[in-house]
């Protein structure tokens, strides 16, 4: 009876106990298969599988730019291949991007969290660079047209910043404090904090630092020599929210500093003149899973920007042009801004999977910008009196822009990325920016991409609005800078840590602005080609060195048929030796390359220059403290960043050897 | 001072080719998805409940001696990710080192790190016979006749070693087919 029962319990059962193991393994094959999506929606997102992307990358982590002693995001720019430097107007700095329009300021893109943070009077985004890498989870850095973001259209570059309050990898935020304290009493301290439970989480950064400067002019356009102040005051707040789909971003941010060689590229010995921007922006997010394979994203923002400048434009005693005729200014000539920028922008977009092997993006974004105050004023008599006037013409900037891109997986080699924006402006030509682009995997080893895109960038406020002449002029129907650009990428994996990146480019540059003409106007100034390439080697060794270093070269013209104001070739390399599990020192190289004038500029080329810095780093890791010390530009090397024809004949002087101490402590 | 940059390249060049001999290195992001990755698939064995007996799973992950933090991080990483357990059953991560690794009791599945072919064919060798699974950091080791590896790309990739599957004899859930890909 017994062993009946058992053989029959037995029979009855087996199928259960079989059955159970074919619903149960499903269930975990499903979890297996979203893991899946997870891992590639995070390595998509962070970049971990940049090499496969349909762009040329350089993707640059913090820890990475920390151990070298890189402290700002402008100094993390400086190691990009085919990244260039240059001053502009009251000492800002201006990226080139492959030698692309060296006087066109807005040419690249700088992307905070999302966000563009680019400013509509000059296309800069200068206020920003001097971000604490300390405050920044990632870099990465588009070279040539387009954007990793749909909605945005990167002319010769872009550049994403993803801060620590935003990190996006699926880990948590680590609460950290940060302090640095350098040569001419550089003093910087801020912290990254979060707090988090199931459905809420909420990121917060801050930073506050001085810098007390001062770089050796020889002589200015009224032949005035001395030192030009570039002393820094600048604070950046930012909080990151979400709550379940909701989110809410914002960032404050006041940017007050010397005013450096100048709003009209003369020397100031006004110790008081300043230039501040204060910009301030918050965005209210929404994404929702419509269904397994769609999502809905929608965001509102805002932003605002606030320029003040007190400059003496025009020294004592000195000689100007009127339309009556030259006349002496005893007391020279102040020169006193505020233009305060209002924008509202919205944003929805989907991204659609349903479709096998087509991950599709298409969306909406607009915005709607209005100069809020425009105001100019000048003093012949020591800011005793003014005489106002209007800086620009008020004309509000309204676009809306539509935009698809595609993203078809052809077989586990090949995708092919489709995609086009139309941007439609209130004040400027409406613009068509498609795009197509080819990955092909010949093997996991071997990477091929070929890109084609063409884009523009719209004319800066400045460029088009401004309502009197003055040292600049501008054109009211000035036309957007376009680009065709062709380029090749061939990426060689030589074993997990090490690679070779090789691609080469052409750009058709087409209706370039730049005001490098007698009476300074900015106006469409014809077009041009340039054509290069650029290589990228990174290898770790024995997980106690890493060494990384890139080339770049770029030929052609940028400026009225000569190459003018940037190097046609750089070389940047690091390398990193761990001496053990706490101590690791490095080395950064940097040469750039002499670079040309423009044609009626008679002066010789800017020289070349070699930049060394040093770095001590220690990392104890129960105590989670990290300490570097480092040496800039080691061997003081006296190097010239070009300045604007008629303006400053020896250029501009850089910072000669400088020390740098970072404390950083996480929780 | 001014340096004539062919002599900043020769420079580089130079550093690059006196290194001592280049030797691979672990991604945190491809060992974090590993850690997630690896355990479900042991599930997804028919035969799971003859290697986990007592309803408790074994990974043992074996490397060099050079290597123990990176299979610490890896062994830290799968306790935290599967604290409550995997699925219905216990988890038990071992760390240990290609010359005593068969010190250790037999294991559910073995995750193998960098290491010569020799000491990495003693472990796929051991672990075949015994019908266990070994997933490789990498899938340049099927070579070595590990089973299973991934790779994070535009997407995630599940390798299977079509040249190790006999040697194996491990029979998976169909589904599990689907989501694979199968390579030599």
């Amino acid at each position: 009876m017994n062993k009946k029962f058992i053989v029959i319990l037995s029979l009855w059962l087996l199928p259960i106990l079989v059955h159970a193991d074919d619903v149960a393994n499903p269930e975990m094959a499903q979890l297996l298969q979203n893991d899946m999506q997870e891992y590639s929606r995070i390595a998509t997102q962070t970049k971990q599988n940049v090499d496969y992307m349909p762009y040329i990358i350089s993707a640059w982590s913090s820890n990475e730019l920390s151990q070298l002693g890189v402290n700002t995001l402008r100094e993390a720019l400086s190691l990009v291949p085919g990244v260039d430097l240059s001053i502009g107007t009251v000492g800002t700095t201006v990226p080139i991007f492959r030698g692309s329009n060296p006087f066109a300021v807005g040419q690249s893109k700088l992307v905070i969290d999302g966000v563009v943070v680019n400013d509509k009077m000059t296309g800069g985004y200068n206020q920003f660079l001097d971000m604490p890498v300390a405050m920044i989870q990632r870099i990465e850095v588009v070279r040539g047209p387009g954007s990793l973001l749909s909605y945005v259209n990167g002319y010769s570059g872009s550049i994403h910043v993803i801060t620590k309050a935003n990190r996006d990898d699926g880990l948590a935020v680590d609460d950290e404090v940060f302090v640095e304290l350098g040569s001419s009493e550089y003093k910087m301290a801020g912290f990254v904090t979060s707090y988090k439970d199931n459905e809420f989480s909420i990121a917060s950064d801050l930073f506050y630092k001085v810098h007390d400067q001062e770089l050796p002019v020889a002589l200015d356009r009224y032949g005035n020599g001395g030192d030009s102040q570039q002393w820094l005051d600048n604070y950046n707040f930012g909080v990151n929210a979400r709550y379940n789909d909701f989110s809410v971003k914002g960032r404050l941010s006041d940017r007050e500093s010397g005013a450096s060689y100048g709003q009209s590229f003369s020397l100031s010995e006004d110790e008081s003149d300043y230039f501040d921007i204060e910009n301030n922006y918050i965005e209210f997010g929404y994404s929702h899973d419509i269904s397994k394979d769609i999502i809905i994203e929608l965001s509102l923002g805002y932003m605002e920007l606030y320029r003040r400048l007190q400059n003496k434009v025009v020294p004592d005693g000195a000689t100007v042009q009127t339309p009556g005729g030259p006349v002496v200014l005893p007391n020279g000539k102040y020169f006193l801004a505020e233009i305060d920028e209002d924008t509202f922008y919205e944003r929805i977009e989907f991204q659609v999977s349903a479709l096998d092997s087509h991950h599709i993006n298409f969306g909406v974004h607009a915005y709607q910008t209005e100069m809020a105050k425009k105001e100019g004023r000048s003093s012949t008599d020591v800011m005793q009196s003014f005489t106002s006037y209007d800086i620009l013409i008020d004309t509000p900037r309204n676009m809306y822009s539509l935009y698809v891109d595609d993203l078809i997986d052809l077989s586990e080699q090949t995708s092919v990325q489709i995609g086009v924006k139309y941007d439609h402006y209130s004040d400027v030509e409406s613009q068509a920016s498609p795009r197509i682009a080819l990955v092909h995997r010949y093997d996991n080893e071997n990477i091929y991409k070929f890109m084609y895109t063409h884009s523009y960038r719209e004319p800066s406020w400045r460029e088009q609005y401004l309502a009197q002449p003055s040292f600049f002029s501008s054109t009211l129907d000035i036309q957007p800078e376009q680009v065709d650009a062709y380029e090749l990428g061939y990426i060689r994996k030589i074993d997990l840590k090490s690679h070779i990146k090789i691609n080469t480019y052409f750009l058709s540059n087409k209706e370039q602005i730049h005001a490098q003409n007698p009476t300074h106007t900015f106006q469409n100034s014809g077009d041009n080609n340039l054509y290069g390439y650029e290589i990228e080697y990174k290898n770790e060794i024995e997980n106690n060195d890493q060494i990384y270093f890139n080339y770049s070269y770029v030929d052609g013209e940028n400026v009225a048929d000569q190459k003018a104001n940037s190097a046609r070739t750089m070389v940047k390399s690091y390398y990193i030796h761990k001496l053990n599990h706490a101590f690791s020192v490095s080395a950064i190289a940097k040469f750039v390359d002499e670079k040309g004038r423009i044609e009626v500029d008679l002066r010789d080329n800017v020289d070349s220059y070699t930049l060394f810095d040093l770095s001590a780093n220690y990392q104890n890791l129960s105590a989670k403290i990290d300490i570097n010390l480092s040496v800039k530009n080691i061997f003081d090397e006296t190097y010239y960043l070009p300045s604007p024809e008629n303006t400053y004949p020896d250029d501009f002087e850089q910072e000669g050897r400088s020390v740098l101490l970072t404390l950083r402590k996480k929780f | 001072m001014a340096v004539s940059y062919s002599r900043v390249v020769l420079l580089v060049v130079l550093i690059i080719f006196s290194s001592r001999a280049w030797t691979e290195t672990y991604d945190p992001f491809l060992l974090r998805a590993e850690a997630s990755i690896f355990p479900k698939i042991i599930l997804l064995d028919k035969n799971l409940s003859i290697k986990a007996p007592e309803n408790e799973v074994t990974i043992t992950i074996v490397s060099t001696s050079q290597d123990d933090e990176a299979a610490t991080q890896l062994m830290y990483l799968i306790n935290d990710k599967y604290k409550n357990g995997l699925g219905d059953n216990k988890l038990k991560v071992n760390v240990t080192t290609f010359d005593i690794f068969k010190e250790l009791p037999l294991a559910t599945a073995y995750i193998v790190l960098q290491g010569s072919e020799d000491a990495y064919k003693k472990v796929t060798s051991y672990a075949s016979s015994h019908n266990r699974i070994v997933f490789s950091y990498s899938y340049t080791d099927f070579i070595k006749k590990s089973l299973i590896s991934m790779l994070v790309k535009e997407k995630t990739y599940i390798y299977l070693n079509k040249s190790a599957v006999q040697l194996y004899d491990i029979k998976f859930i169909p589904v599990f087919y689907e989501i694979i890909k199968i390579i030599e």
